[in-house]
């Protein structure tokens, strides 16, 4: 098995299990990885603040593979954008995205950031004050990017103590309107 | 007078143990029903090695993806490598103990089994004679229980010093004692009543699983003794670093809303 097979099948084990243990994920491939399994094991609700849902990790063929599946299970899926891309320039997560977000049998919802409000009230609970991009599943699992450009972010397959700020701050602003 | 049949009335009892005598000699799968209960401690101590082990080789491949920059998380990624090899080892070790001990066990009884099928069948044997007779067989049922007195205990010593008597031979020492019951019966006649005769030859037909229960409950007892205090040892340290764990996330630090 290659380093990166081990750490799949690790990161699966946890995912499945729902391991209360936080690690520190970097890089593409690992970020691709978390977040396919995130995606994997969400029993009913998924939330994703992210810049544009960026193609270097969102058009990975295991991550839209999860989330197809999970668009079709019906869960509910609640996206916030700081900037919708060009159409040339979509990830294949976030055209699948948004075409569930036309049927309106799905439970899919996208908001897209652009007074910044959103990311005013996501700035005001961290100490450095940087409105961090994340992923929740089911209140309790996330990743939380600490650093956009290595990719890297603290991860957690069961821990609402940090899931559960992160959560009540996505659904204070889409509760708004 | 017409003869109460007194075998006849324990026939299905007879039935039964030559039923489960055979099955315990031949089917693995009903042997490892049969041990389930007794080893079930053992076997879920034996379960939490593996499935800590597991997690384990998890954490320390999750914790080799990150910057490791400071000596607190150093530290617990070596304290899980090395709980990893404790870890291991202990599993295996209780695995193999439990394997060997219990392969001991089958490997020793078989015999007797066998041997006890074939005692049950032939108390069954007799069965019908008193039917077909009409008087209970009492030179065929002294023969087999003075010989069943002599090489039950044969067989059953000769496995517990770790010479094992072969199937076979279990098979032929007990086709001689019926042959002796059927053409040269004993004479003397043991001095209890028929119906306690019978009682014997029910009390011979389960002792295979009499002596398995004890030897089961025995080994179950030897092990967790032995294991026991290591399972606790291992339990506390990975609660320790668990706990080390939980308290060197970095994540509660970037929230303003402390814990």
């Amino acid at each position: 098995m290659t380093e990166l097979e081990e750490y799949q099948q690790s990161v699966e084990n946890f995912s499945s299990s729902k391991e209360n243990f936080e690690f520190t994920n970097k890089g593409k491939p690992h970020a691709a990885i978390v977040v396919s399994n995130l995606i994997r094991t969400a029993q009913k609700e998924l939330l994703i603040y992210s810049g544009c849902l960026h193609r270097e990790v969102a058009n990975d063929e295991n991550l839209v593979e999860m989330l197809q599946a999970f668009l079709k299970s019906g869960k509910t899926l609640k996206l916030i954008l700081s900037q919708m891309p060009a159409e040339d320039m979509r990830s294949e997560a976030l055209k699948n995205i948004i075409t569930a977000e036309k049927d309106p049998a799905k439970d899919v919802h996208i908001k897209i950031d652009e007074d910044g409000k959103f990311s005013e009230s996501a700035r005001s609970i961290f100490h450095d004050n940087v409105a961090h991009h994340f992923m929740v599943a089911d209140g309790a699992a996330y990743r939380l990017e600490i650093d956009a450009s290595e990719y890297k972010a603290l991860c957690n397959f069961n821990d609402s103590t940090i899931a559960g700020p992160l959560k009540d701050v996505f659904d204070l602003f889409f509760s708004r309107d | 007078m017409e003869h109460t049949s007194i075998i006849g009335s324990y026939a299905s009892i007879f039935e039964l143990s030559v039923a489960l005598n055979f099955a315990y000699a031949a089917s693995a799968p009903f042997r490892e029903t049969m041990k389930a209960g007794f080893l079930k401690s053992i076997e879920q101590m034996d379960l939490w090695y593996s499935k800590q082990v597991t997690k384990t080789i998890d954490k320390i491949r999750l914790m080799s993806d990150e910057d490791i920059n400071s000596e607190a998380k150093l530290s617990l990624k070596k304290k899980f490598e090395n709980m990893l090899v404790q870890l291991r080892e202990e599993d295996e070790q209780l695995t193999k103990e439990t394997d060997e001990a219990q392969s001991d066990i089958v490997n020793q009884t078989k015999p007797l089994y066998i041997y006890t099928a074939l005692f049950s069948l032939f108390i069954l044997f007799l069965g019908g004679q008193e039917v077909a007779h009409n008087t209970f067989p009492i030179d065929g049922f002294n023969s087999i229980i003075y010989m069943s007195l002599f090489l039950i205990p044969t067989i059953a010593i000769s496995s517990m010093i770790g010479s094992p008597m072969p199937v076979p031979a279990a098979v032929m020492l007990l086709l001689f004692s019926l042959l002796i019951g059927l053409f040269w019966p004993i004479a003397y006649i043991i001095p209890i009543s028929n119906k306690h005769l019978l009682d014997i030859a029910l009390l011979f037909s389960f002792l295979p699983f009499t002596l398995s229960v004890f030897r089961l409950t025995w080994l179950a007892f030897k092990l967790e003794l032995k294991h026991r205090r290591g399972y606790y040892k291992a339990y506390k340290e990975l609660a320790k670093a668990e706990s080390a764990a939980k308290n060197l996330r970095e994540s509660k630090n970037f929230f303003k809303q402390q814990e």
